[in-house]
Formats: C-alpha cells, sequence, structure tokens
C-alpha cells in the first residue's frame, strides 16, 4: 500500500507542467498546469486520473473562448483559492476591478461564451465576473432597454405583460 | 460525457434528427424540454410542414439562453427594480427570474393594505387570482380613511355601511378570502375614536365590514390587531353629527362566530378615551366568546391613563379559553387586576412579558409581580421582564427567566435578582 502511496507520489512530482486541451473544434492548446488548476473540474480530474500525457477533451468549449478563459487564469494564478459557496444572500456589489473590466471588452456572443465555459469548467472567479459584467448592462435600463441591449424578442401577449406589470407594482415600496 | 440523449451536445442532436422520420421527430421533441428547447433554437430539419420552422418561431437572445442557474447567479448581482425590469423583457426571463423574484414578492405581499377603496379592493382581488402569488399573504391590514367623506365617497360608503357585503367589492373580498388568500389569517384594523358619524366611516363602520366577513365566511381568523390610526387629526372633527343610530359591532348578535378561531388579540395604543370605552366594550366580548384565544396583548404609551381602564376591562373579563400567553407593553401595570387575572387564570399561562411598564401601586414592586407567578402559574416556561422601571420610571431593570428546566429554582432567583434590584427594600405582598 504504501509502495503503491509512493508511486503514486512519484508520478505526481515527474507530471507534466504543460497540460494539453483539445477543444471542441479541435484545437490544441498548451497551458501551464498551475495555470489551469484555477479550473475545479482541470483540478479534480486531474487528481482523480493518472497523468497520461494526452490532450484533455473539452467539449463544450471552443479555442476562442478557451483562449480568453486560460489568460483570465493567467492573470488571476496568484489569487487566492475561492472559499467556496458564499452564504451570504443579500444583493452583492457588482464592483468590477479595472483589469477584469477591460477583459471582459467583448461582443455578447463571447461574454455568454465565457460564462458558460466558466460554469462548466467551476471557475468561480471568471464566473462571477462574467455574471457582474452582465448584471451592470442590466441595471438601470427600463425593460425595453434590457431587450433592445440584448436581442430579446418581447413574447408577451398585451394581458400578460399588463399582469406582470401588476405584479411588479405589487413588489414596489409604498 | 453525456450519458443520456438529452445530453448531447445540440449538434449531435440535429445530426441525429437528420435522420429519423417524421413521426420519431415529433416523440424526439417531447423527450425533454432541452430537446424541445434544442429544436426551437435550431430547428431540426424535417419535411413535415408540422414541425417546419414557422416564420414566428421564437429567436432567443443569449441572455434568454443561459440555464437557469446562471440567470439566477446574474439575479444576486441585481438591484430589486433591474430584477423587476427583466422579468418583464419575455416570458423565458420571467419564468427563469421567478425564484430570484420570490423574496421580493414575500417580503412586499406578506401584508396586504387597504383603505377599502375600489382601487385597493380590486388589487387584491387580481392578487387573489393570481396562482403564483395568492399564496403570500398572510395579513390584511385595514387603514381606512376616516377623514369627512368627498360628495361622491359618501353615497358608497353609506352603502357600506348600511350593508358592507352589497358592495360588489366587498363580496368579492369575502370570496377570494375564504377561497384564494388562504394563508391570509390575520387581520389589522385601523380604528379610530368617533362613532357614528353622518359623513364619516368609523370604528364600527370597518369592524362591521370585517365582522359580516369573519361570519358569513367561517374564515379561520387568527390574529386580530387592533391599533389607532392616528390620534391627532381626529381632533379637527366636529363632535356632534348626524346620529346614524346603528348598533354597534359589540352589540351584534352572533358576534362569538366571528372569532371562531381567534388565536392572537393584540391592542396598539388606544389612545383616545372614546376609542378606548369603545374598546372596553368589545374586547371584553371577544374574550369571554372565543373559544381558541391564546394570547393576549397591549401595548400602550405608558404616560395614559386610558390603558388602564382598558387594562382592567381586559383583566377583569373571563376567558372562554385557556390564555397560554400575556404580554402587557408600555403600560402602567395595576397589580392588583393582574395578581386577580393571574389567580384566576395564571394555571394554564406559559409565557408572560412586561416590556417598558410600570407599576402603578406605590407600595407594591416587581417582586410581587414575580412572587403571583411563583404563587399561581404552574405551567409557565419563560417571564420576560424588559426595561420595567423599579423607581418612578428612571431606573429600569432588564431580567428574564426563559426556558429553565426547574421553573421554580429559576423564578426563585429571578425574584432574588429583583429584590436585589431594589436593594432590599420590603416588597412583599
Amino acid at each position: 500500500m504504501s509502495e503503491q502511496t509512493e508511486q503514486n507520489a512519484q508520478v505526481e512530482q515527474s507530471a507534466p507542467q504543460i497540460l494539453t486541451f483539445c477543444t471542441n473544434d479541435n484545437a490544441i492548446l498548451e497551458v501551464e498546469r498551475d495555470v489551469a488548476e484555477r479550473s475545479v473540474l482541470i483540478r479534480h480530474l486531474l487528481e482523480d486520473l493518472p497523468a497520461s500525457g494526452q490532450a484533455i477533451p473539452l467539449q463544450m468549449v471552443n479555442e476562442a473562448v478557451m483562449k480568453k478563459v486560460i489568460e483570465w487564469c493567467r492573470h488571476h494564478q496568484k489569487d487566492p483559492p475561492s472559499t467556496g459557496d458564499d452564504d451570504d444572500s443579500r444583493r452583492k456589489t457588482t464592483d468590477i476591478e479595472e483589469w477584469d473590466q477591460k477583459f471582459m471588452q467583448v461582443d455578447q456572443e463571447m461574454l455568454f461564451e465565457i460564462i458558460l465555459a466558466a460554469n462548466f469548467l467551476d471557475i468561480k472567479g471568471l464566473l462571477d465576473v462574467g455574471c457582474k459584467t452582465v448584471a451592470n448592462m442590466i441595471k438601470g435600463k427600463s425593460p425595453e432597454e434590457i431587450r433592445k441591449t440584448f436581442n430579446i424578442q418581447n413574447d408577451f401577449t398585451p394581458e400578460e405583460e399588463d399582469q406582470i406589470r401588476r405584479e411588479n407594482e405589487w413588489a414596489e415600496d409604498r | 460525457m453525456p450519458r443520456n440523449l438529452h445530453e448531447l451536445p445540440a449538434e449531435l442532436l440535429h445530426s441525429i434528427a437528420g435522420f429519423l422520420p417524421q413521426e420519431s421527430l415529433l416523440s424526439l421533441r417531447l423527450v425533454s424540454r432541452r430537446i424541445n428547447h434544442c429544436h426551437r433554437l435550431r430547428p431540426f430539419e424535417a419535411p413535415s410542414p408540422a414541425i417546419d420552422p414557422s416564420p414566428d418561431t421564437p429567436e432567443y437572445s443569449r441572455l434568454e439562453l443561459l440555464p437557469t442557474e446562471l440567470i439566477w447567479m446574474i439575479a444576486e448581482y441585481l438591484p430589486k427594480q433591474a430584477l423587476l425590469h427583466l422579468r418583464l423583457t419575455s416570458r423565458t426571463l420571467e419564468q427563469k427570474t421567478f425564484e430570484p423574484t420570490r423574496p421580493i414578492f414575500n417580503h412586499h405581499l406578506r401584508t396586504l393594505h387597504t383603505n377599502l377603496s375600489s382601487y385597493s379592493l380590486t388589487s387584491i382581488h387580481q392578487l387573489a387570482t393570481n396562482p403564483s402569488l395568492r399564496h403570500i399573504p398572510q395579513t390584511l391590514k385595514m387603514t381606512p380613511r376616516y377623514a369627512p367623506l368627498s360628495p361622491k365617497r359618501r353615497t358608497g360608503v353609506h352603502r357600506l355601511i348600511k350593508s358592507p357585503t352589497s358592495i360588489p367589492q366587498i363580496r368579492t373580498l369575502k370570496s377570494d378570502l375564504k377561497h384564494s388568500l388562504t394563508n391570509c389569517r390575520n387581520f389589522d384594523v385601523g380604528l379610530d375614536w368617533q362613532r357614528q358619524l353622518h359623513n364619516h366611516l368609523d370604528t364600527d363602520d370597518v369592524l362591521d365590514i370585517l365582522y359580516h366577513i369573519f361570519t358569513e365566511t367561517s374564515l379561520p381568523v387568527e390574529e386580530l390587531t387592533l391599533f389607532t390610526q392616528s390620534y391627532l387629526t381626529p381632533c379637527e372633527r366636529p363632535m356632534t353629527s348626524y346620529d346614524r343610530r346603528r348598533p354597534a359591532i359589540h352589540a351584534q348578535p352572533h358576534l362569538a362566530r366571528a372569532w371562531t378561531n381567534l388565536r392572537t388579540i393584540n391592542v396598539w395604543h388606544p389612545f383616545i378615551k372614546p376609542l378606548t370605552d369603545h374598546l372596553m366594550a368589545l374586547l371584553p366580548q371577544i374574550i369571554t366568546t372565543a373559544p381558541r384565544l391564546e394570547r393576549l396583548i397591549m401595548n400602550g404609551d405608558a404616560m395614559t391613563l386610558n390603558l388602564l381602564e382598558l387594562q382592567r376591562a381586559i383583566l377583569t373579563a373571563t376567558p372562554r379559553s385557556t390564555i397560554r400567553h400575556l404580554e402587557l407593553r408600555g403600560c402602567q401595570v395595576h397589580v392588583g387586576f393582574l395578581r386577580s387575572w393571574l389567580l384566576r387564570n395564571g394555571a394554564g399561562l406559559h409565557s408572560l412579558v412586561f416590556d417598558g411598564c410600570c407599576i402603578l401601586e406605590d407600595n407594591l414592586t416587581w417582586v410581587s409581580v414575580v412572587q403571583c407567578t411563583r404563587k399561581f402559574c404552574p405551567l409557565l416556561r419563560s417571564v420576560r421582564l424588559i426595561h420595567v422601571s423599579i423607581s418612578a420610571g428612571v431606573e429600569a431593570l432588564r431580567d428574564e427567566c426563559v426556558g429553565v428546566e426547574n421553573l421554580g429554582d429559576g423564578l426563585e432567583k429571578l425574584q432574588a435578582r429583583v429584590e436585589g434590584a431594589y436593594g432590599g427594600m420590603d416588597s412583599n405582598w
């Protein structure tokens, strides 16, 4: 048993510090292990599976998005790990640090792909930044402005819209 | 790796769909919401018009296509108003923001307000017809406008006074409370002091409306809170007016039917003498007839003597039920009335609260109160003395005896601490 543990430790030590990923559009990307381990999914994957040196397939992410994700992970490589679930039920602040703001200056297609990728790869920090960015795009806008911003089609019937409006009125401070 | 069909990426589903006949395609769409959703996002190529993408097939925005849990995460960063605006944008987002908006609606709709105006009653009816929200309200707070009525409103109000349930909105309210707003069983009623004025709605009228609602629908009212709506504005009113000569609510026959399920009665700030007189007639009747009443709560402002009279009326009434909780706040406690009440009703009492109170009798102290509880209340589980004044309202004492296993010992210690607060003054009674 102890022999096995020793072997595992040796494998761990000799494990490549560069990981290879294969995106869903068949691009091969090489990433430093420390950077890739910002993703909880990848960290668990590496813990559970012995290092084979083969490319890790990422079915849910394409090359362009993965490059952005890697860029974010590399910048935040030294950040302390996430403490896990926030049980704070209060509304959270949408402040975003400057670098992240610039990082998120992408088209909406890319923004939502980054959010989905962050969710899939379990990168809480990136997911938070993505959600905050979308929240900031929603805040202060009327329903019509939100529709315009996100290209949402108003599919309510007039009666349904009236009903929702009325419900919203009930939720207003009196 | 995907293990089920619905976990396959949309592209693969489209490839599979390309090999399927029309019937199978329709079946495939019925497999799960996600597969159906994939179809709607990028319709499977199919020869049948039945599943051909119709020209009005909705196009979803990227925001709408986010999984619900991600919409919830975004919602955590949104202020209330933005969240409400978001749910107004489309059906999909309205559905996906259902959970995050629940706390907002719970907060705002737990208590419904009405001033008995047509607008507010209609609004309550609209809520009652909303299947996703109508379970939220727990309390109906009635704050009628007791001010003089405009000629236009006067006609309606006179009809209301004559026969409350002849007014369609009141009839609807009655039905809604019985059939739709089924969790709304607490009623807060703002009271006024003047009675039987021709041009005013008065306390009797409002209680009369409630009485009709309670008795005619056998509504299981659980908590009734009577509070003074205002004690400044009534002074500006005319003191005399046309006498409508209608029996007051406490003279109504079958009054007891209205309180069949009443558990709590809560009286707030009956500052004004005529209102206190009114309540002195009504409250003992409720207390002596309500078969399930458990909690008696009185809130005053410690300075008014009106509450003392009311206290006497309440504490000398013999409850039909076993009172489990007695709470006096902001009032002068007449230890004589209290002792007498505890002697008669203390056997079933579980909790006793005095908050911001002082003792009326000069020769008695809180030690006497604790002595009474030790003597007459064998089932008592908690006694709280919160900011009770021990010397002419200057010094205040905060002590309590809650959840003590051996209550006898707990009360003994409480008595010793209270005696200590009086500096060993002889206060036995």
